[in-house]
């Protein structure tokens, strides 16, 4: 697979056109992955909310430290998200969390971030002002442009090997939803063999490495229906789904 | 057909609990042995082959449809497994010969499974972090499709010298910390007559000095356990915070 990354620390190495980037650490690796554009657009959307709460704005340094303690959260054990910042360890055995002193990010920060995060653009007319309940399209559009941003970043960047491995993934969820509804998730899937239930995805991935290359949300049946190109309709769902996830790297 | 128009090539394995499966003419088919397989290639009318399909067994039987690859023999699947032998168990080596388009379906088909496993089991952002938002939820999740693939990329350029799963993490989180996002492209500020002017804005400069999370990176390699050391914003001596104790 080729990984043609943008941004980052990175150093170039060879010449010609065989040339390759080579990252220093961790975070040019994330970078490498992560839509830039994403990055902008979660630091402007989540602003205007902290704003309208009347809460101080935030920056894209910010919302880095914020992905790390979300990182971070999964290395303790803890059993209120509260107890990550107690600065006295629940045992002897176990340092404190910390978190104040750990990333710099104090708790009444993190809970202002996590309660305003917006990854997505909510499309004008229509619709509630949070996109939670209302229309299936208003409830969408809160994951849309995250989906469209991970896409349009792979496709620019990634060449893969020469097989691609399309299946589907699950993303855990047992609150509201399903089409039934107007609120929560607006397409529940619930499959006997499936270890959970949630939202459903469609997902491309590198056959030589496994690098996630493209992602395609199950929706419900009227709205795939609705959003199906001409040329879609004239083929099998699955002969639809294939072409639609590894389309860009066709020919 | 579709698909084989647009350049691509497609190899599946038939979905057995269907009621279209042909069951009574698979069933016609004689398999002599594990290992063994029969194939069945459908011709266009120049006398080309289209798509083929197979039926290999193994300890059950899985057909294949494919336009790609052949019924030509491939590198058999090679496992280790536990095995009755007089007197107790041992792991055999067991080998089993299958076909070519056997060899490259399972060299990549599973590849998502690991994507879920790793992310969902290993990196645990939905189990750690309960949310009543869906959307939040989901997002949250795709981040962690962001985390995982950046540890695949390290594994892909690293090699065997590769930080483990947990250590990526970890190292991409003191990363996260020390960002220098928001102070990248700023200028000085002009002098202001001052003898000691403000040291410029950053992490670790605030109420309190905060130490640095960079680590030092040992030359054998891995995770070093002492902080990396700095130069201080004012006098320049060696500190692991961002200003010294001596210019607060």
């Amino acid at each position: 697979m080729v990984f043609t990354g943008s941004w980052g620390r990175h150093h170039q190495r060879g010449r010609g056109r065989g040339r390759f980037w080579s990252y220093e650490d961790a975070l040019d690796y994330f970078f490498a992955v992560f839509p830039q554009d994403l990055l902008t657009r979660v630091t402007e959307l989540t602003t205007a909310k902290l704003e309208s709460r009347r809460l101080p704005p935030t920056s894209p340094g910010e919302i880095l430290k914020f992905f790390d303690n979300l990182i971070i959260a999964t290395r303790f054990q803890f059993g209120s998200r509260a107890d990550l910042w107690a600065t006295a360890p629940r045992s002897k055995h176990m340092p404190a969390p910390a978190f104040g002193a750990r990333t710099g990010m104090f708790r009444h920060c993190f809970d202002a971030l996590w309660s305003a995060l917006t990854f997505s653009r909510q499309p004008a007319g229509g619709g509630s002002a949070n996109g939670q309940s209302g229309g299936e399209r208003y409830r969408w559009a809160l994951i849309n442009d995250f989906i469209s941003s991970m896409n349009a970043h792979r496709e620019s960047h990634v060449a893969p090997g020469d097989t691609i491995c399309v299946d589907e993934s699950m993303i855990k969820w047992y609150g509201p939803g399903g089409p039934w509804i107007s609120i929560g998730l607006p397409m529940y899937v619930a499959i006997d063999r499936k270890p959970e239930n949630g939202c459903e995805i469609q997902n491309a991935a590198c056959g030589r490495n496994g690098v996630m290359l493209r992602l395609h949300l199950v929706t419900t049946a009227a709205d795939q229906y609705a959003n199906m190109s001409a040329e879609e309709s004239q083929v099998l769902h699955g002969t639809a789904v294939l072409q639609r996830l590894v389309s860009p790297w066709a020919g | 057909m579709a698909l084989k128009g647009t350049g691509l090539r497609l190899i599946g394995v038939v979905k057995t609990a269907h009621r279209r499966l042909p069951m009574a003419s698979l069933a016609a088919q004689e398999l002599r042995a594990r290992g063994s397989w029969v194939s069945m290639v459908h011709t266009d009318t120049s006398g080309a082959p289209e798509f083929m399909a197979a039926m290999w067994a193994d300890r059950n039987w899985r057909v294949f449809v494919a336009t790609a690859g052949s019924a030509r023999p491939g590198a058999p699947c090679e496992r280790l497994r536990w095995c009755q032998i007089d007197g107790g168990a041992e792991r055999v080596a067991v080998s089993v010969p299958q076909p070519e388009v056997a060899e490259i379906y399972y060299g990549c088909c599973a590849h998502i499974y690991r994507h879920n496993r790793c992310r969902q089991d290993v990196l645990r952002l939905e189990h750690t972090l309960g949310t009543h938002d869906w959307s939040q939820r989901v997002n949250v999740s795709f981040l962690g499709f962001c985390f995982f693939d950046a540890w695949l990329l390290h594994s892909e350029a690293r090699g065997p010298a590769s930080l483990k799963q947990a250590a990526f993490y970890e190292d991409l989180a003191s990363g996260l910390i020390a960002n220098t996002f928001d102070s990248t492209g700023a200028r000085p500020r002009a002098a202001t007559g001052e003898n000691h002017p403000t040291p410029p804005l950053g992490y670790g400069v605030g109420v309190h000095l905060t130490p640095t999370t960079m680590r030092r990176h040992p030359s054998a390699g891995g995770a070093g356990v002492f902080l990396a050391q700095r130069r201080c914003c004012l006098c320049t001596t060696h500190t692991s915070t961002l200003v010294c104790s001596e210019c607060r």
